[in-house]
């Protein structure tokens, strides 16, 4: 049976029934590739340990934390764009929400890899996690390693709940619109028998709004905590309150980008141009921008403070990222996050959608490097200068990071294979209430 | 439970709120109604109801958050105390974010329990799936659900044709 009303027809379209075309064909296979790729990187990690990588003494983070806090940092964008949006009662938000969320629930589930990857002895990583034990041990409740754990836990959990929460009405729909037995099967299970009833409708927007509420401190407590693994210690260039702000301006920064470059793609690829219009990738735009400035700030202050406070460390670790052997990953973290989102003032540029992507790109890569060189340049010389080093990747390092990046683009294809791409009664009620 | 039900079908949301009010005076009870977009005659209802929501939300944050904490508590303090340069075992503001967060987690699932439970979820099969056209609740039609055993019947077809019903059926143990 098929869909009469046109916003469930598309959408259960792509999830049930659209071949694809030649571009989801090359994700597909490079997501393959890259899949590989990381299934290679890590049987070499597990076969030789973290040596194969770059880090040394004193670079021991480098591109594993690097990767977690940038996959991560994606990953608060997407519950938290949904949630503050709900709560704002702006109902554009039905475009970009679904998806958007897909985006954060795959994002944290990536960078899960990393620090359990990054441990040395991977199998081991449980015992972050309270639990009875023969050795009588408990985790050091004072660690921020201990707290990230709790944080990102809790996170993946809530995400995957509002997630899957806000998609129940659209499974209904997909399993009543199924044309094959295996298919209803499948929605018919994950819709879990929603029938649309009056209490159900009710319970639902109730537990949406609630989850919503809980998901903005969520998301700003969550990456805060990821803020503390740097901030906790006493590393010069991390030892500074600014880490929480700017771990969240930075996250909501890189994950609106993704968020922008992926509604580009889907509507591209699926033709969704009445569905996520021009006006939502202004929106969406301009939210970029917003919080763009904002980080812009927190790069400021940060150069700032050491100067403020007179700490002679300090204040070379900030001269040293300016003129130092890493400084152009801090003169391209500089163009990538704050000259080139600029543009974004411009209405030509909000409405150029090659324009957006670049931009969307630029940020997307810009606050990778600025992760990496947040981690590189204050431990690359520290507090004694016999202990200075330097830190160069190796071919696994990038292995690693590209293999990454394929499992994120296989699991968000799978979701656009399966699942309903954006909210189908959330469009049709905006639809109904604009006409 | 109702033995026996008339699941009526419109084609919009305007024609349904019209059949509930139209019936309601004929003397028929309305049960439920079953909508692909969420109702909206809900603008009036409170903004969070049922109440059972937010107050699974309160039992699911006290337990996740004082449960953490006193574990917290327990394991340094009693289970397993660390000296670190003299620090006190009882380092109640490192205990918080851990604590912090399981809360906000006992709080989600909280709020999903309770949805669940309000939503009488999952039900994989229900009577009024047997009906063929009620696939269409998830698509395009709108269904009313009216108690078969009272109202007035002889001017129900009269009714339900001005009403412009698309069909009617008859539904057991709903």
């Amino acid at each position: 049976m098929s869909a009469q009303n046109a916003i469930a027809a598309r959408v259960a379209d792509i999830a049930q029934q659209t071949r694809w075309q030649r571009p989801g064909h090359i994700a597909a296979w490079s997501a393959l590739v890259l899949l590989i790729a990381l299934a290679a990187s890590l049987a070499m990690l597990l076969a030789k340990g973290t040596g194969i990588w770059g880090i040394d003494r004193p670079v021991m983070w480098s591109f594993a934390i690097a990767n977690y806090v940038w996959w991560i940092g994606m990953g608060m964008a997407g519950t938290f764009i949904s949630a503050a949006l709900l709560l704002l009662r702006q109902d554009w938000r039905a475009s970009v929400n679904r998806f958007a969320e897909a985006m954060t629930v795959f994002a944290v589930s990536v960078s899960g890899l990393f620090p359990i990857f990054h441990l040395g002895r991977p199998w081991f990583f449980y015992w972050v996690a309270p639990y009875p034990n023969a050795m009588g041990t408990w985790p050091q409740w004072r660690s921020s390693l201990t707290w990230d754990f709790f944080a990102i836990s809790a996170y993946l959990v809530v995400s995957i709940l509002y997630w899957y929460l806000g998609m129940l009405p659209d499974l209904a729909t997909l399993r009543d619109t199924a044309s094959t037995r295996r298919q209803r099967y499948f929605y018919g299970f994950l819709a879990l028998g929603w029938r649309g009833a009056r209490m159900q409708w009710r319970a639902h927007a109730t537990a949406a709004r609630l989850l919503a509420g809980l998901a903005v401190p969520l998301v700003f407590s969550v990456h805060t905590m990821v803020g503390l693994d740097f901030s906790q210690g006493i590393v010069n260039g991390w030892h500074s309150s600014l880490f929480g702000p700017l771990f969240v301006a930075g996250a909501l920064f890189s994950g609106f980008a993704m968020t922008l470059v992926l509604a580009i793609l889907l509507r591209r690829a699926f033709a969704l141009d009445q569905l996520i219009t021009d006006g939502d990738l202004d929106r969406l735009a301009k939210l970029l921008l917003a919080v763009g400035v904002v980080v812009a700030y927190c790069y400021a202050v940060e150069v700032f403070m050491p100067f403020y406070s007179g700490d002679a460390q300090e204040i070379a670790t900030t001269t040293a990222r300016f003129h130092g052997p890493y400084a152009w990953v801090y003169w391209l973290t500089m163009i990538c996050n704050v000259a080139v989102p600029q543009a974004l003032w411009w209405p030509s540029v909000r409405h150029n959608r090659a324009a957006l992507f670049g931009i969307g790109i630029a940020v997307v890569a810009g606050m990778w490097l600025e992760r990496f060189m947040l981690i590189v340049t204050s431990l690359y010389r520290t507090y004694l200068p016999a202990t200075e080093g330097r830190f160069y990747p190796t071919v696994w390092d990038w292995l690693l990071l590209s293999g990454s990046i394929g499992l994120f683009i296989a699991l968000f294809l799978l979701f656009v294979r399966l699942l309903p791409v954006v909210s189908i009664f959330e469009l049709r009620k905006r639809r109904e209430q604009t006409a | 439970m109702k033995s026996r039900a008339l699941l009526i079908e419109f084609d919009s949301d305007v024609a349904l709120q019209r059949a509930r009010t139209e019936l309601s005076d004929d003397g028929w009870t309305a049960l439920d109604t079953f909508t692909p977009t969420p109702p909206d005659d809900d603008e009036t209802a409170p903004a969070i109801y049922p109440r059972s929501l937010p107050f699974a939300a309160l039992i699911g944050g006290l337990i996740g958050g004082v449960g953490c904490f006193a574990m917290e508590c327990y394991a340094a303090m009693v289970s397993y105390p660390i000296d670190v340069a003299g620090r006190p075992d009882a380092s109640l503001i490192a205990f918080v974010p851990p604590a912090l967060e399981t809360s906000l987690l006992g709080i989600a699932l909280g709020v999903v329990i309770a949805f669940l439970f309000a939503a009488r979820l999952p039900r994989f099969h229900h009577p009024l799936f047997d009906v063929e056209d009620f696939a269409n609740a998830s698509d395009n039609r709108y269904f009313l659900l009216v108690d078969a055993n009272d109202g007035r019947r002889d001017r129900l077809h009269d009714t339900l044709r001005t009403l412009r019903a698309v069909s009617v059926h008859e539904v057991r143990d709903v």
